[in-house]
């Protein structure tokens, strides 16, 4: 069981650092690369998410995972007063997606299908957004 | 590590892992093609959400000129991610 925890400034280029960062963390699971796609879609996601959409603050993003016997945990935590619950959102009706030639907003879409579970909290200015997945 | 290669005149290869700070790499070269255009994803390894909106918008933008985008070689983890957005009834996949 592992739990370590970095810091990521706010920027899309730090996405590289935080999949190496997550490659090292989860070198037991380094051959099972869909796994390890989900969770990196899934961190890409939220991280950009936050990045995007909380200007209120300059301070960095916090990345934890916790890996277990039979699942990997990784909660991300920003800093913000008023944040936007991931879970709060409307499913896609994908012939209107279509009809309408949209062509963002996947994103969380895809984080509820890969994921087991996905939770949001907000609690004293921090969000934390904490996505599991069972490895068995 | 992402790259991206002209194989010929209407058909690209992307290479590695295409996230969100590939976004404009990708958007400036695809944007320059107005064919046919068949994008070769062999050597893919990874599509985040950002660079599915990239590979839809270019599809209605060349959808909109009576061209096609054809998707070929996809890996497990890109064909689920297609499959779970619904994209694979929006593409045409040559196998």
């Amino acid at each position: 069981m592992t739990n370590e925890i970095k810091y990521f400034s706010r920027n899309a280029n730090e996405l590289p650092m935080i999949f190496h960062f997550l490659n090292a963390v989860m070198k037991e699971n380094a051959s099972n690369i869909k796994l390890l796609n989900e969770l990196k879609l899934s961190v890409e996601e939220i991280f950009m998410n936050m990045v995007r959409h909380n200007k209120t603050t300059n301070k960095d993003i916090a990345i934890r995972i916790e890996t277990h016997k039979n699942s990997i945990s990784i909660s991300l935590i920003d800093h913000e007063d008023n944040p936007f619950d991931i879970l709060d959102t409307d499913e896609i009706d994908f012939d209107e997606y279509f009809k309408q030639k949209k062509f963002g907003g996947l994103g969380i879409h895809l984080i509820k299908k890969l994921m087991d579970d996905l939770i949001f909290d907000h609690n004293a200015g921090k969000t934390t957004i904490k996505i599991t997945k069972y490895t068995n | 590590m992402f790259k991206i290669e002209e194989v010929s005149l209407d058909e690209i290869k992307l290479i590695g892992e295409f996230d969100a700070s590939q976004a404009e790499i990708v958007t400036d070269f695809i944007e320059r093609y107005e064919v046919t255009l068949t994008l070769d994803l062999e050597e893919l390894s990874y599509i985040s959400s950002m660079g599915l909106g990239i590979l839809v918008k270019n599809y209605h933008r060349l959808n909109s000129m009576g061209y096609k985008v054809i998707l070929k070689n996809l890996n497990e983890h890109i064909k689920d991610v297609f499959k779970y957005t619904r994209l694979d009834q929006l593409f045409v996949f040559d196998e």
